[in-house]
């Protein structure tokens, strides 16, 4: 019965999606589909007091079924955050798809099924529930972005998202195999125990295949560069409330995976010397990942195409975040600053992109400047919750991503303070970088005379108090993240699955 | 309850919390009714200006420390909400506090779109300023100071001129760039105090080494001289000012400068204390040619209010001289000065922008001759101008005589001859090259007044402007008073100052002093190499 209730929040969340196809059904042909995201959202809030009930301490002293999943503090942070992103998109959708001629009960059901996979995949401590997890989580988005079959970008980002989402799947189960290969296990805890207890550098070839392959597969899912090349496409192609969960919920749900995959099975720290290191790879993707995002932010000049670029480099900033933590020598918790970060991250980014769907109606899919300019005018609450959002995202105080930050630099700083300075300077000067583009949005909204053909806003409540939400959020978090940090903190506490203690550690003999 | 139950009455957070208020009070009323946003916008910041007099009563000058203190605890890892003044801050906290009602009151009829939306930029934008001012938590101080940026940024870019968005987005680049680093080392000196506190008593307590201390001041420093602005970080000065309304630019020329300068006297110097001698050479240097340089620039402007930003350069380099003379006299000097260039260069603007108003156009060359139509604004110019160019009787002739007469004595105290290559002859030439700049300010103020108010009339418009009406009139008069008040009994105002500037020197100055013959045989070098090429 306990087992039950600790999976709660995974069948609670299938259940959601399960009841809206009964309902879709039941409406009958005709009326429209908004009470599905309302269905949907009062789910995602029953799996989240579900979650935050049974999801608690450390989940290594009550192990699973077996141990396949773990239902720990690290898990509840990024599970909130992944259900608070998944309502945020329903709560978008409302208007947008009937406005958008894709109104379709289905979409609720499949974003519960993802939102599903997604805790599965968060929660997992075997390797194939995790690929298990993975794929739920991406064929109901692959779907999802294709969703606009009137429109080719649309159907385009789907197909691409398909595409190479499956590729980054085959890399991922070719990583698993590799472990497999080396430890004879799929359990993480015990392919950490083994390379713990038996020296790694005997035979390196494995892990480390399994580790450059398992990189690709998860920094494809959180756009790290050079796997971010579908991001922007994707994103400014998928309907607008698609990008809200793309941005928020899937790319928390990769970093976590990503931090926890990686800092369990690549503890020992045998692995810093060897030729492919968990932070040499780390730190060369997040410093690729801010330039690229940042630089390439620069010269679009579409809106979701600046917000897609923006997303990118923040994944940089969170890379180096967890690369601090690996390459410090037998750090056993993921640096706080990154699930923190993450949280100022998603609330941000929800109300930008939310914003972004609210504002074309029928047929104004354009979202280049030019059709924004003169927003501060015509809709001057949008664009001010959309001014919070972006300065909280270029990370201005005292917005929450300027606490974000901050506290992610300090804790950088913190593990290995001259080591860090160098990487820590190139990552303020990149958010230097951010802040022209985030102000060029804001330039366009307040300072241009609409050029173009200026979009309308589409009247949608649920999505004016879902902006408002966010922005107001980014806004309380700045002011007193106490707590914010304080649960992060918790989080961390299990965010590495075996600790390894100073005994059980196998040294290389030389 | 009564106020006494609280350990101190909260004056700071309440002049702190009152424009945020209005701030909020405003957004609420419906953008219909323009003059009651307007109204109620210099209300709330008339009432940040009566509590923040009870600052200044309450303020007690034989103290050298921070007074006032609330100390109140805000995130983990030790940053505080900590507020506090003293002699340094408490001048620039009532300077804000004067102009914001001024410069709201001086907008009635000048702004016109978007009347809400200004409003509430300009009460955020005051209790950023006051903010930065009050905050002895660095991270407090840090978001106070970021968070200036945003209303002035929008100031300039809504309400601006024709190329607004250029002059804001390069105000905002250029400022957020200095800061960014410093943010780096706040984190970092945090970090090496032992990372338990942002107090700024830690920071000071940080005991760095010389090494680390240079690169840490050369980061607080870029923040700092970007927004003095220090030749040669000057250059997003001119177009912000030009392109700002008058109420930007005021707030900008009155505060938003001193804030940089406050940064080097308040931070950047007791914390780094070997790393500020290393760097008073060059430091003094650039005032200096930022002196002459501005002074140069303005005289070949033909765009006023272009003229009065090139003599906002000139005057703040006057400040960074004194600050960095480290002497009782210029210290306090540079600390008047900053308040005299804000009342100075503040009236100025506004005057500028009354013309404006009447006859759309700033160039010199479309005036000439308005003093007959325009009798009051003409004596409130020649006022303002005098105390522009430091004439006996006005606050300007204080200030600037108190950092030339502190330089110069420092030069004197120093050992060895004039002529040798030493801090002295270094000092000495400085001061002197300083004083050409009080001449070359009397030159480009005097020409444009000349210019502006007297000769023929050339332009039939300007036959029948109106002079200056009531409101105008109440405005400037009250910064005139405040002109003739520090020209005549500065000592009201320097008597604050002095417990703190002298207990900073004290416990500093023995340290500064230390590296400060660095970089004059470098200059003594490159002085004979030239000497060579000449032969």
């Amino acid at each position: 019965m306990k087992d039950l209730l600790m999976l709660s929040p995974i069948w609670l969340s299938a259940l959601t999606g399960i009841l809206v196809l009964a309902m879709d059904l039941l409406a009958g042909r005709k009326g429209s589909r908004g009470f599905l995201a309302y269905v949907t959202t009062v789910g995602f809030a029953v799996t989240g007091v579900a979650a935050m009930t049974y999801w608690t301490g450390d989940a290594m002293e009550a192990p699973f079924l077996s141990g396949i999943l773990a239902f720990d503090g690290f898990g509840l942070f990024f599970a909130l955050l992944i259900l608070v992103a998944g309502a945020a998109s329903a709560l978008f959708s409302i208007h947008y798809l009937p406005e958008h001629d894709s109104e379709c009960g289905e979409y609720y059901a499949l974003l519960s099924f993802s939102v599903c996979g997604a805790l599965v995949f968060l929660t997992a401590t075997d390797l194939i529930t995790l690929f298990l997890g993975l794929e739920v989580m991406s064929l109901a988005v692959y779907i999802m972005a294709a969703l606009k079959q009137s429109s080719p970008t649309s159907t385009e980002a789907g197909m691409k998202y398909f595409i190479l989402g499956g590729l980054a799947s085959a890399f991922l189960l070719f990583g698993v195999a590799f472990l497999y290969g080396a430890t004879g296990s799929l359990n993480l805890v015990e392919i950490g125990r083994y390379f713990l207890a038996n020296d790694p550098t005997r035979d390196y070839l494995f892990p480390q295949l399994a580790l450059v392959l398992m990189i690709t597969a998860l920094g494809f899912k959180v756009a790290a560069v050079p796997f971010h090349m579908w991001t922007p496409d994707v994103y400014d192609g998928a309907p607008t409330p698609v990008t809200v969960f793309m941005a928020g919920a899937i790319k928390a749900v990769g970093f976590a995976v990503l931090a926890r995959v990686l800092l369990t099975v690549y503890q020992n720290p045998a692995f810093l010397e060897m030729p492919v290191s968990v932070p040499g790879i780390l730190l060369v993707l997040a410093v690729l990942t801010m330039f690229v995002g940042n630089v390439l932010g620069l010269v679009q000049d579409n809106v979701k195409r600046i917000l897609a670029y923006s997303s990118i480099a923040h994944a940089g900033y969170l890379l180096l975040g967890v690369y601090a933590t690996s390459e410090s020598a037998g750090a056993t918790v993921l640096n706080s600053g990154v699930p923190f970060y993450m949280l100022t991250y998603v609330f941000a980014t929800i109300g930008a992109f939310g914003i972004v769907a609210l504002l074309g109606s029928r047929g104004e899919e354009d979202m280049s400047l030019d059709n924004v300019a003169g927003l501060g005018k015509r809709h001057p609450v949008l664009a001010a919750l959309m001014l919070i959002c972006l300065l909280s995202l270029a990370g201005v105080p005292p917005l929450a991503g300027f606490m974000g930050k901050f506290y992610l630099f300090r804790e950088i700083l913190a593990i290995d303070t001259d080591g860090n300075l160098p990487w820590v300077i190139i990552a303020v000067l990149n958010s230097f970088i951010a802040v022209y583009y985030y102000l060029r949005i804001a330039v366009y909204m307040y300072f241009r005379e609409p050029a173009g053909t200026p979009v309308t806003a589409i009247r949608s409540m649920p999505g004016y108090v879902c902006a408002g939400l966010a922005a107001l959020i980014s806004i309380w978090v700045g002011l007193f993240p106490a707590r914010y940090i304080a649960a992060s903190e918790e989080a961390c506490k299990t965010s590495t699955l075996v600790v390894a203690s100073e005994g059980n550690t196998a040294r290389p003999t030389r | 309850m009564t106020l006494d139950t609280f350990a101190v009455t909260p004056f700071i957070s309440m002049t702190l919390a009152i424009p945020v208020v209005g701030a909020g009070v405003l957004a609420l009323v419906p953008r219909e009714h323009g003059s009651a946003h307007r109204w109620l916008a210099f209300l709330f910041s008339l009432l940040a200006f009566g509590v923040s007099l009870s600052i200044w009563t309450n303020f007690d000058a034989t103290l050298a420390g921070f007074q006032l203190v609330e100390d109140k605890a805000w995130l983990p890892f030790g940053a505080r909400y900590t507020v506090g003044v003293d002699g340094i801050s408490l001048l620039i906290v009532i300077l804000t506090t004067v102009l914001t009602p001024l410069t709201i009151l001086s907008t009635f009829t000048s702004i016109r779109k978007r009347v809400k939306e200004f409003y509430i930029s300009m009460l955020l934008l005051e209790t950023s300023m006051i903010g930065a001012l009050v905050a002895i938590d660095m991270i407090l101080f840090y978001a106070f100071w970021e968070l200036m940026l945003i209303p002035m940024y929008l100031i300039i870019g809504v309400w601006g001129g024709p190329r607004r968005i250029y002059a804001a987005v390069k105000f905002f680049l250029f400022t957020f760039l200095g800061s960014v680093l410093m943010l780096v080392g706040i984190i970092y000196i945090h970090l090496k105090a032992g990372g338990e506190s942002f107090s700024y008593q830690s920071f000071l307590d940080s005991g760095l080494a010389y090494k680390e201390q240079l690169w840490l001041f050369a980061a607080f420093g870029l923040a700092f001289g970007i927004k003095v602005p220090m030749f040669p970080f000057h250059t997003w000065l001119p177009d912000a000012h030009v392109e700002a309304p008058t109420a930007g630019s005021v707030i900008l020329a009155g505060v938003l400068l001193k804030m940089g300068t406050y940064g080097f006297i308040r931070f950047a110097m007791p914390f780094f204390p070997e790393a500020t001698g290393a760097f008073i050479f060059p430091i003094m240097l650039l005032a200096v040619i930022g002196i002459v340089y501005g002074s140069l620039m303005a005289y070949a402007q033909s765009d006023v209010k272009k003229l009065v930003a090139y003599s906002s350069v000139a005057h703040l380099g006057f400040v960074m001289l004194g600050l960095f003379a480290l002497t009782q006299e210029a210290v306090q000097g540079s600390i008047l000065q900053m308040i005299n260039h804000g009342i100075s260069t503040g009236a100025l603007f506004l005057l500028v922008g009354m013309l404006y108003e009447r006859r759309h156009t700033r160039m010199i060359a479309d005036y000439g001759g308005i003093a007959r139509p325009m009798k009051i604004f003409a004596a409130l110019l020649i006022i303002i101008t005098l105390s522009s160019i430091g004439l006996p009787g006005t606050n300007g002739f204080i200030g600037e005589f108190l950092i030339l007469a502190g330089t110069f004595r420092e030069a004197l105290a120093q050992p060895g001859t004039f002529g040798d290559a030493n801090f002295k002859t270094v000092l000495i030439i400085l001061g002197v090259l300083a004083c050409t700049g009080i001449v070359l300010g009397a030159v480009y103020m005097l020409t444009m007044v000349r210019k502006v108010l007297f000769g023929p009339i050339t332009h039939k418009v300007n036959e029948d402007l109106d002079d200056v009406n009531f409101r105008e009139f109440f405005v400037l008069g009250c910064l005139v008073v405040l002109v003739f008040w520090i020209g005549i009994y500065p000592n009201f105002f320097l008597e604050k100052t002095e417990a703190s500037v002298k207990a900073t020197l004290d416990t500093y100055k023995t340290r500064m002093v230390e590296h400060r013959a660095f970089g004059v045989a470098a200059a003594d070098k490159v002085r004979s190499e030239l000497k060579e090429v000449a032969r």
